[in-house]
Formats: C-alpha cells, sequence, structure tokens
C-alpha cells in the first residue's frame, strides 16, 4: 500500500510539473488569422518591415512551442509572450496599412489638385500668348501637348479605385510634372516673342 | 561548521513512508532536472545574426529582386532554425550547438551571397530598364527634332506627349524596384511612338514614294527645258528642302532658303489647311505693298486644284460649305515664322526676287525631288527600333 501510495505521489509530481503546460495553439492561429487579414490588405506591398516583422515573431514563437513540446516539463510562457506580441502587432498592422494607402491616397489626390491648377494655369497662358505667324504653330503644338496630357489624367482614379495607390502616384506625379514642361514651354515661347 | 547531506536532512522520510530510497532517488532526479533545466548553453551568436540579416535582406527588397536565390536562402534559414529547435529540444547536458554554429555560419555566406546576387541583378534589371527609358526617348527625341527641322507641328500627335508622360512614369517604377510596372509603362511607352511613327509616315508617305517623286522631278524637268527653250525665268519651290530656286535660260540662277505653311507637307485642297499648294502656276500679279513686305501673287487654284477639289467634295472628304481657297503668294516677312500656305522668303531675297521676275514667271511648286530625303531616312530608322 505504501509502495503504491509513493508511485501515486510521484505519478501527481511529474503530471503537476507537466499537465499544466498546454501548447498555445488558439494563440497561434488568432496571430496567424491576424497576419493572414493584414496580408490579405496588402501588408507585404505597403508595410513590407512591419509585415516581416510580425511573420518573424510568429516563426520564433511556433519554433518556441516546438522547443517546449519536445521537452519533458513543457514551459509555454515564453511562446505565449512572444504571441501576444505578435498578436497586438498583426493587428495593428491592419491599421498600418490603412494608415499607409490613405496616405499614398492622400498624396496622389493632392497632386491630381495641383496638376488640375497646373492644366488650368497652363490653358490660360496658352490662350493669352502672342499667335502671330511665328508662334501660331508652336502654341497650337503645345495647345495638343496639353490636350494629350490632360487625356491622361482620368486614368489615374480607377487606379485608386483598384487599390493601385503606389501606381496611382507615380501617374500623377508624371502628369503634373509633363504639365508643368508645358507651361514653362509657353513661358518660353512668350518671353521670346517679347524679345 | 559540519557539512550536512541532503540525504541527512531527509532523514525523516524513510520514518513516514517506509520508502526511503526510492523517494530520495525521485526528489533528487526531479531537483537535478528542474535546476538543471534553468541553464540551457547559450545560443551561437550566429543565430540572431543571422534572423537579423534576414530582416536587413528583406528591408532591401531583396526577396523581389532575386526571389529564387532568397526562396533557396530563407529555406537553409528555416532548416537551421528547425536544428536549434531539435538542439534546445533536447535534455541541457546533450545539447551542443557546434554543428548549429556552423550551419548557421553557412546560412550568414549564403545571405551574402544573395545580397550580392540582388545588387547584380538590380544593376543588370534597371540598367536594362534605363537603357529602354533612353532608347525611346531617343526616337521622341528624333521625331520631335523631325517636326522642328521639317517645321510641321501637325506631327505632334497626342500619343507623343503621352509616351514621354509614361516615361516619366516608368522611372519613378525604377525608382522602386518596380520592374514590372516600369517594363509595362516603356511597352506603353514605345507602342505610342510606334503610333506616333506611323501616324507621320502616313502623313508624309508621297515623299517617300519613287512614283510621286519622279512625277516631281518630271513636273521640274519639263519647266527648266522650257526655260532654257525660252530663256525665260522660272521660280522651282522645293517644299521638303524648304528652298526657292530660281532659273534662267534653265540654268539654276540663285537659291532661297523659304518658309512654309504650318501644315506645309500636305498638298493645298481647300481654304484653312494651312498647307502649300503643289503644281504648275505663274505670278499673276506683283504686290509692292504686301503685308508682308513685297509680294508675287500665284495662279492657285489652277484648274488642277479645282479638279482635286471638286472630286474630294464629290467624295466627301470636305464639307460641301467648304471654299477652295486663294491668294497664295511668295511674300517677305522672312523664313522663321509659319505662312498658312503662301511661300515666304527673307526680306532682301524676296526684294531680289521681286526686282527680277515679271507677271507670267511659271512657278513650280513640288513636295520632294529626293527619295532618299532625309525625312524619309529618319523615319525609317525610327520604326526599325522597338523596344521588346
Amino acid at each position: 500500500m505504501k509502495k503504491l501510495l509513493v508511485v501515486l505521489a510521484s505519478l501527481a509530481l511529474v503530471a503537476s510539473l507537466t499537465a499544466c503546460a498546454k501548447a498555445p495553439t488558439e494563440e497561434v492561429n488568432a496571430t496567424k488569422a491576424s497576419l493572414d487579414a493584414a496580408v490579405a490588405d496588402g501588408a507585404q506591398q505597403y508595410t513590407p518591415e512591419d509585415y516581416k516583422a510580425v511573420a518573424d515573431q510568429l516563426a520564433a514563437a511556433n519554433a518556441e512551442i516546438k522547443v517546449q513540446e519536445e521537452k519533458f516539463f513543457k514551459n509555454f510562457d515564453k511562446a505565449k509572450q512572444i504571441l501576444a506580441k505578435a498578436k497586438a502587432d498583426a493587428d495593428a498592422l491592419k491599421g498600418k496599412v490603412a494608415a499607409r494607402k490613405e496616405e499614398l491616397k492622400k498624396a496622389c489626390i493632392a497632386t491630381m489638385e495641383q496638376a488640375n491648377a497646373a492644366l488650368a494655369q497652363a490653358k490660360e497662358l496658352l490662350a493669352k500668348a502672342p499667335k502671330g505667324k511665328g508662334s501660331k504653330a508652336e502654341i497650337e503644338a503645345m495647345a495638343t501637348d496639353l490636350a494629350g496630357v490632360e487625356a491622361m489624367i482620368p486614368e489615374v482614379q480607377p487606379m485608386l479605385d483598384k487599390g493601385d495607390f503606389i501606381g496611382a502616384n507615380e501617374k500623377a506625379n508624371a502628369i503634373l510634372a509633363r504639365i508643368n514642361a508645358v507651361i514653362s514651354e509657353v513661358n518660353a515661347a512668350i518671353e521670346a516673342k517679347k524679345k | 561548521m559540519k557539512p550536512v547531506s541532503i540525504v541527512a536532512n531527509i532523514g525523516p522520510a524513510p520514518r513516514i513512508f517506509g520508502a526511503g530510497p526510492i523517494f530520495v532517488a525521485l526528489v533528487l532526479v526531479c531537483a537535478l532536472l528542474f535546476l538543471g533545466g534553468c541553464s540551457e548553453p547559450p545560443i551561437p551568436s550566429q543565430v540572431d545574426l543571422a534572423v537579423k540579416q534576414d530582416q536587413d535582406l528583406w528591408k532591401a527588397g531583396i526577396p523581389k529582386l532575386v526571389p529564387r536565390e532568397y526562396e533557396e536562402y530563407a529555406a537553409t534559414l528555416r532548416a537551421g532554425q528547425d536544428l536549434v529547435v531539435t538542439e534546445r529540444s533536447r535534455f541541457i547536458w546533450f545539447q551542443n550547438y557546434d554543428d548549429v554554429a556552423k550551419f548557421f555560419g553557412d546560412v550568414l555566406s549564403q545571405g551574402e551571397q544573395v545580397r550580392t546576387a540582388a545588387r547584380i541583378a538590380k544593376a543588370r534589371e534597371e540598367g536594362d530598364l534605363i537603357q529602354q527609358v533612353a532608347k525611346v526617348s531617343d526616337r521622341i527625341r528624333i521625331l520631335r527634332q523631325l517636326e522642328d527641322n521639317v517645321r510641321d507641328k501637325k506631327m505632334s500627335s497626342r500619343g507623343l506627349v503621352r509616351a514621354e508622360t509614361l516615361l516619366t512614369e516608368s522611372k519613378g517604377h525604377i525608382k522602386n524596384s518596380d520592374w514590372e510596372k516600369a517594363r509595362r509603362a516603356i511597352t506603353e511607352a514605345s507602342l505610342n511612338v510606334d503610333s506616333a511613327v506611323k501616324a507621320t509616315r502616313q502623313r508624309v508617305a508621297r515623299f517617300s514614294d519613287g512614283q510621286q517623286i519622279a512625277r516631281w522631278r518630271a513636273q521640274v524637268a519639263n519647266a527648266v527645258q522650257r526655260s532654257r527653250s525660252n530663256g525665260a525665268y522660272l521660280i522651282v519651290v522645293n517644299k521638303l528642302d524648304r528652298e526657292l530656286t530660281l532659273y534662267k535660260g534653265g540654268h539654276q540662277v540663285k537659291t532661297y532658303s523659304a518658309g512654309m505653311g504650318i501644315n506645309y507637307l500636305a498638298d493645298k485642297l481647300y481654304s484653312g489647311d494651312r498647307a502649300t499648294p503643289e503644281g504648275e502656276y505663274k505670278v499673276i500679279r506683283k504686290l509692292p505693298a504686301s503685308k508682308f513686305y513685297k509680294a508675287l501673287l500665284i495662279n492657285y487654284p489652277n484648274e488642277e486644284d479645282q479638279r482635286r477639289f471638286a472630286e474630294a467634295k464629290r467624295r466627301g472628304e470636305i464639307s460641301k460649305r467648304t471654299q477652295i481657297g486663294g491668294l497664295i503668294e511668295i511674300h517677305g516677312g522672312g523664313t522663321v515664322g509659319l505662312t498658312n500656305g503662301c511661300v515666304a522668303l527673307d526680306d532682301r531675297h524676296m526684294l531680289e526676287l521681286y526686282n527680277t521676275v515679271e507677271v507670267g514667271t511659271p512657278v513650280v511648286i513640288v513636295g520632294a525631288l529626293d527619295a532618299n530625303n532625309s525625312l524619309c531616312a529618319t523615319l525609317d530608322s525610327l520604326c526599325n527600333e522597338t523596344v521588346q
């Protein structure tokens, strides 16, 4: 009887040291789900460094879980700690992606506002530009150029609508640069005419 | 002080359970396991360095630059991390990180190789794209130059502006290392230049048409022959060369540089098309005080012009209300500006010509006299360069 008690006590001791340590599977799944949601929102494209940090944390947590699972006395505290941070960061990542997209969208809209203002300025300059025999053709050519670049303006909004914020910004910047080039050309033609 | 043994301290236990040696052994094992578990050997520094390296590679956009090489590296890194897991899973007395350290040393080397490969790939890709941008830019420049040289601003097309804007856009994509978007923008720009070249070629096709050139040459040769026969003056205007040549008795007397209409490469068809007419005309009036210094009015439209105009109207190519136009002159005012279809000379040359020729002097206006003219040669060269 006493021997049995000793064995039981030993088993209870071992069980007490091991049974409470359960792998944090739910936390892993929750973190992974948050990270996947951020990836679906474009985390890899818009906040690549933040994405990588969270993905690395998740990998580290998984590695720690594997280590503990092999141990006789399991302790998942460290894994849980890493996962808690990873989950919080993954949740924040979604917000960061949205913020980055918003930032790019605002920048694009601001550029397009500048482009439209520059377009109006260019049109006004062209209307005022002297159209003598020497400059009429040049002014007309500039007007053609301006019309060409103006035709590209409507291409930006669909890119924003599709979520191609980086591409939309590049196009907006290129359009603005080209309109400004036309303004410079018109001004140069006007100056040349004055001389 | 007398040392106290653990066994001595737990002396009462056997009295309680009557199984002293087993209990003591169990407690000792547990104590050793517990105490031993607190001090795992340190993980080799190479492991952290490799993790940091991976983050740096990611930050530098290397997975996008050399995806295959990076994936291989990442797989090796993962294998290394599995090694660490395996080692850490061992009982601490049996943990040995020598192999891990060596493995991660190799991972670090592989990472550096990936970095180098990415640097090379980036330089190659950027170089290739920049070269393509330069190639398309060059074609645009040549086309713009051509417009300037032939002073035909009608060549300017929206396509050319679009191409220029797309190239600017592509430069932004290159800066972002977004090769795919850059390539797409360059290809679209190139296609736009192709269209502009094609449109220009169609517009000036007559200038490379051997039969047309032969007809123009024959017109001039016949007129020169007549001048030779009757010893009279003859004015020949070569539109593409922007030259007016004065003949007498079949011999060239003088050649003047000439300005033309905004749309001078086209053959004049109707009022307001700003084209300079082509054909055989004569001076019908001398205007001593023209708006542009002095002028020689020619008999545009002649019979051929009227026939073409009527034919175009019949075919519906021009509206019924359109007029054929007139008042085409050779006048002064300088060659720099663009006329609405007249031929313009510098005032001093106009004075010479005005004082030399009389009413009735034949005027032959042709598009070009050389089939291998610079316009066609340039367009041919532009046609042969397309970005792949």
